[in-house]
């Protein structure tokens, strides 16, 4: 008990000296700030997309419904546009948008058909909560206010082949980038620090092997090991109905970058002790993107460029293939832009604080 | 071989100078002992002289290459073996000379003999991380031996050992030197410099102090000291005479002339002697 207390006692003393406890502390506010001011409370920002044929002129009771179901004031947002394409191409470009068109019926020429266009289920069950309160809501305004107007009621997918995605598979690309970016960024300081412990750089710069390989190598086994756990973890979750060359590009682009990244810290700094703050502010700053991702109607610009973002969002494309691979493609070479541009200076700063501090 | 001029480092921006103006040169084959006391600036030379650190003053070449900002070419040639023995601990000793071997453009000795040489057959397929501080030691002195180098640095290779082992890293450096590889040698053991090293260069405070053979030191520098036994009322006396000076003479020439004498022993110097009367302190 004594040596314990004893034992304590100093490992607190050397974790409070390596600042963890500021680490943790700050970790603990930075979150709550987040949660309790920053992210929106789940679906208070949907904007729906409205698109009214106008032979109808104005259907009476649909401004009310409308008017109730979206609230006031409360941030959602009705944009009425002027085509049904219109109203399919706005919602590409925001991943919490409805679409709610309506138009004239095929047969009985009186009898509008009303078309909620859902993003599919991407966002999950919440998506469809949302899809049904807007049918209720505006089939019983609608009804209410004109008995003669029988509606025809239809929904309808931006993306059909997201219908029967099982929500866990849109979990994917968070892990994916988790594991094989961010794993790897920390790991490969590690790895580089561990070796400086050792003094290896010394016994490496004597030899004849140069520096670029020494780093890249590290690189290349973080990049090996991102393949290996996103290929084994997609091929679980979704089998045949990835996009595995699609993968294969991403994940190298991410996981080199996520390398680069940890080499910078291994140039940068002497130790992980003296790293550790940086470490952890950047892995979380890394990560807001996932929340992104999770919750769409948080996604300020700063966010949507950290690279966490764009591999994010390509990988995505990558396990759940009915985007395209323009975008895979297109994220793959930003990221491995960035990677061997960062790559470029950490090994150069490595060189430099190698030669002297041997 | 090893050209150094004017050779200066400071570690704080010219506050104080770790090395503060040596010049040397070593010619091919010879071995050339660097010895000073804790913190003179040996273990700074030597990285400079590989490149490790940068050449802020001064210049240095080995055969004929500057030694600053060297690539593969330079390290082909060098062997280095360091004072704080570094090798992969999650490794083999085999493995790690395997994978040094495999950094070397040049043909390189097999790993598993050099191990021998070093006396490590049995550690062989051990983790370095499990080797002993000695068995480190003698790993990395083994590496910096895997390219058959022209010219070998070597920084406290027999620190630490016991005596058999350092009798056996010896007796390798000497083997070496026999081969005609010039040698850098740094060490604190004056026996080794003593019976290797052609010359020796005492450095102290950054500077070199002295430099020369060792039996010139030990008679220019050593105390001239003679052990005389002799007959005093029939019993034996000891006594130590120095003939730095007069007196000394003096007192011997009496005691011959007495006829009481039994037996004179020269005292021989050593190198630590001439160390201690060069730096007023002990190397250790
Ligand atoms: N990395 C470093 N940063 C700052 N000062 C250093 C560094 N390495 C050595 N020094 C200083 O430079 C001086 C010379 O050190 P050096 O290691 O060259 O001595 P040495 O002769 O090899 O000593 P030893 O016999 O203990 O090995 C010392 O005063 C030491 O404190
Ligand atoms: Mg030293």
């Amino acid at each position: 008990m004594k040596n314990l207390l004893l034992n304590f006692k100093k490992d607190w003393r050397i974790g409070y000296r390596t600042h963890y406890l500021w680490i943790t502390l700050a970790t603990v506010i930075i979150f709550f700030v987040f949660i309790r001011f920053l992210l929106p409370e789940a679906y208070q920002q949907i904007t729906v997309y409205q698109y009214v044929d106008p032979a109808f002129g104005s259907i009476p009771g649909l401004e009310e419904a409308m008017e109730q179901e979206m609230g006031s004031g409360s941030g959602e947002e009705l944009v009425r546009l002027d085509s049904r394409d219109a109203v399919y191409a706005e919602m590409e470009n925001n991943p919490s948008s409805y679409g709610l068109i309506i138009e004239r019926g095929e047969s009985a020429a009186a009898k509008p058909r009303i078309t909620i266009v859902s993003p599919g289920s991407a966002e999950g069950k919440w998506a469809r909560l949302v899809e049904l309160q807007l049918n209720i809501g505006l089939s019983m305004g609608i009804s209410a206010a004109m008995e003669e107007y029988p509606t025809d009621f239809k929904t309808e997918f931006l993306h059909p082949e997201l219908r029967n995605l099982p929500y866990r598979d849109t979990f994917l690309p968070v892990f994916l980038v988790m594991e094989s970016s961010l794993i790897g960024m920390f790991l490969l300081a590690v790895m580089l620090f561990a070796e400086k412990d050792q003094r290896m750089h010394t016994a490496y710069m004597i030899s004849p092997g140069g520096l670029t390989e020494h780093l890249l190598s590290k690189v290349l086994v973080m990049v090996v090991l991102g393949l290996i756990s996103s290929f084994s973890m997609t091929l679980l979750i979704r089998g045949f109905n990835a996009n595995y060359w699609l993968l294969l590009v991403i994940i190298t682009a991410g996981s080199f970058l996520g390398s680069s990244i940890g080499l910078a810290f291994g140039a940068f700094f002497n130790s992980l002790q003296k790293a550790m703050m940086l470490v952890f502010a950047l892995m979380f700053l890394l990560m807001l993107p996932l929340i992104t991702y999770m919750f769409p109607n948080f996604s300020p610009v700063w966010v949507r460029v950290l690279p966490t973002y764009t591999m994010l969002f390509a990988a995505r494309d990558a396990v759940i293939p009915v985007y395209g691979s323009a975008g895979v493609y297109r994220g793959a070479l930003l990221l491995a832009v960035e990677g061997i541009v960062l790559f470029g200076i950490s090994r150069f700063a490595y060189e430099r604080a190698l030669r002297t501090k041997s | 071989m090893l050209e150094v001029k004017n050779l200066r480092y400071s570690y704080n921006g010219g506050k104080d100078y770790a090395v503060d103006g040596i010049s040397f040169s070593v010619s091919k084959g010879e071995t050339f002992g660097f010895l000073g006391p804790n913190g003179a600036g040996k273990s700074t030379t030597q990285k400079i002289l590989t490149g490790l650190l940068p050449m802020q003053q001064g210049s240095a070449s080995v055969a004929g290459i500057d030694v600053n900002g060297q690539k593969s070419k330079f390290f082909n040639k060098i062997g280095v073996s360091f004072e704080i023995a570094n090798a992969y601990n999650k490794l083999t000793g085999l493995e790690n000379l395997e994978y040094f071997a495999g950094l070397f453009d040049v043909p390189t000795r097999d790993p598993g003999e050099l191990l021998k040489l070093a006396g490590l057959e049995e550690a062989v397929n051990m983790k370095v991380g499990e080797y002993s501080k000695g068995m480190k030691q003698r790993l990395i002195f083994a590496r910096s031996l895997l390219n058959d180098p022209e010219m070998l640095f070597l920084d406290e290779p027999i620190s630490g050992l016991d005596p058999t082992s350092a009798r056996n890293i010896k007796n390798v450096i000497k083997g070496i030197k026999d081969r005609g590889t010039t040698i850098f040698l740094t060490t604190h053991d004056m026996h080794i410099a003593d019976e290797l090293c052609d010359r020796v260069a005492f450095l102290d405070e950054g500077k070199i102090v002295v430099l020369d053979t060792p039996r010139n030191l030990k008679l220019r520098y050593g105390q001239k000291i003679i052990n005389v036994e002799y007959k005093d009322n029939g019993r034996t006396a000891e006594e130590q005479i120095s003939l730095i000076d007069d007196t000394g003479w003096e007192r011997l020439h009496v005691l011959m002339k007495e006829g009481k004498v039994e037996t004179v022993h020269s005292k021989e110097a050593t190198l630590e002697h001439v160390f201690i009367e060069l730096t007023g302190r002990g190397l250790d």
